[in-house]
């Protein structure tokens, strides 16, 4: 993936013991998953979204570690990130984490009983829309305070011309969000990638509802639900 | 300076007065443009149409039903090559906010060809499942969506 701060490259996850995560413990992925950090201790960049997977359960961190276990081991080597100075330097991760982390944290849900709060644990954890969909300030971090209001693509094309993805869309309750799709509307839309004017989704966003498409039904509407009762914000 | 100024008035009148679609009255392409977005509002309309009883929001009519997913077949098998001349991209001079269309398209010409011959097909099973009631129409909505997709992912930009 292509950035302001350079290429990123998404590792390999397989269980493969050379290459990919095979060797890992449990510790490990949790530590991975919740604090950013390497088996040796080393900050991962936050292009790894562990900003929003700390919110994500114990219970479900360790299901998704089981399952990782079971898929068939890949000796794929993925090349490194190739990023640009200053941002070579793995040490200033550390700051970036204790300027944003909390931030991030602060959006988790402490008790996912309602279906409101299911969505709201989806969102901001194992679904972390806001990756995209929240505007983010020069370092990276996302603007809490304009969650889910829309952004400028992260994403530029490789390349000289460094091709613009477009904008990604306001999903608050706002005029310029998504305030007149109805809670069906968002459901359906997750599930069948048609918007509420059957205009089919495209661009990354494919990938994503092709996910949410093999979702529970409920999970669907928890996350329609939750968008719903979150504040609306204008685009900028 | 005068008849410039009543140039200037005259067209301020007129954008002010006239629906158009886009900010100004001359963009490249305007014509191919116009006529490729129009193209995906009738895949659109007829999409609605289906995705409407499939959501629960129109009751289930075979004939309505059936006459949609024929439209779109139709559509589709339309050939629509020179709405998308090379520089129409959203990329050209002039053309920022009136198209989304990626370069990519005219790079990549055989995967664009391959996409549009799986949305047919995936039309060709909606068209003959339309009619047999809520259940197969509902059941060809995904693939039809994945044909929609299809050209949507890969190059089309992100509008908001």
């Amino acid at each position: 993936m292509a950035t302001p701060f350079g290429v990123f490259r998404s590792p390999n996850i397989s269980p493969d013991p050379e290459v990919g995560i095979g060797n890992w413990s449990m510790l490990d992925f949790i530590n991975a998953m919740v604090l950013g950090l390497s088996p040796e201790l080393e900050h991962y960049y936050p292009a790894f979204p562990y900003p929003h997977y700390q919110n994500i359960n114990y219970d479900d961190l360790i299901d998704l570690k089981t399952y990782l276990d079971t898929l068939p081991p890949s000796p794929n080597q993925v090349a490194d990130h190739e990023l640009i100075f200053p941002y070579t330097f793995r040490r200033g991760v550390g700051l970036w984490k204790w300027r944003y982390l909390e931030r991030n944290k602060s959006l988790r849900t402490s008790d996912p009983k309602t279906p409101v709060e299911r969505g709201r644990y989806l969102v901001t954890g194992p679904g972390h829309c806001g990756a995209c969909h929240t505007p983010r300030d020069v370092f990276g971090g996302e603007m809490v305070d304009r969650f889910l209001a829309g952004a400028e693509s992260f994403e530029v094309g490789e390349g000289p011309e460094g091709e613009s993805e477009g904008r990604i869309p306001n999903i608050t309750p706002h005029s310029d969000g998504i305030g007149d799709w109805s809670e069906t509307d968002i459901a359906y839309s997750l599930e069948s990638g048609f918007d509420p004017d059957f205009d089919s989704f495209g661009g990354s966003m494919v990938e994503v509802q092709e996910n949410t498409a093999r979702l529970s039904a409920e999970d669907r509407a928890a996350i329609a639900a939750y968008l719903k009762s979150i504040p609306a914000r204008r685009s900028d | 300076m005068k008849t410039f100024l009543l140039v200037i008035f005259a067209t301020a009148a007129l954008s002010a007065t006239t629906p158009v679609t886009f900010a100004q009255d001359e963009v490249p392409f305007q014509n191919q443009i116009e006529a490729r977005q129009s193209f995906m509002k009738i895949y659109r309309f007829n999409i609605g149409m289906l995705g409407a009883m499939a959501k629960g929001e129109l009751p289930y009519d075979a004939e309505q039903a059936s006459a949609a997913a024929n439209n779109l077949l139709a559509a589709s098998k339309m050939s629509n090559g020179a709405m998308w001349p090379a520089g129409s991209d959203m990329n050209s001079e002039g053309l920022e906010g009136v198209t989304w269309a990626k370069p990519d398209i005219w790079t990549n010409f055989p995967e664009v060809g391959e996409k549009s011959r799986a949305l047919t097909e995936a039309l060709e099973s909606m068209a003959a499942a339309a009619g047999d009631g809520l259940g197969a129409l509902r059941s060809n909505m995904g693939a039809v969506g994945d044909g929609c997709k299809g050209c949507h992912e890969p190059f089309r930009a992100s509008k908001d």
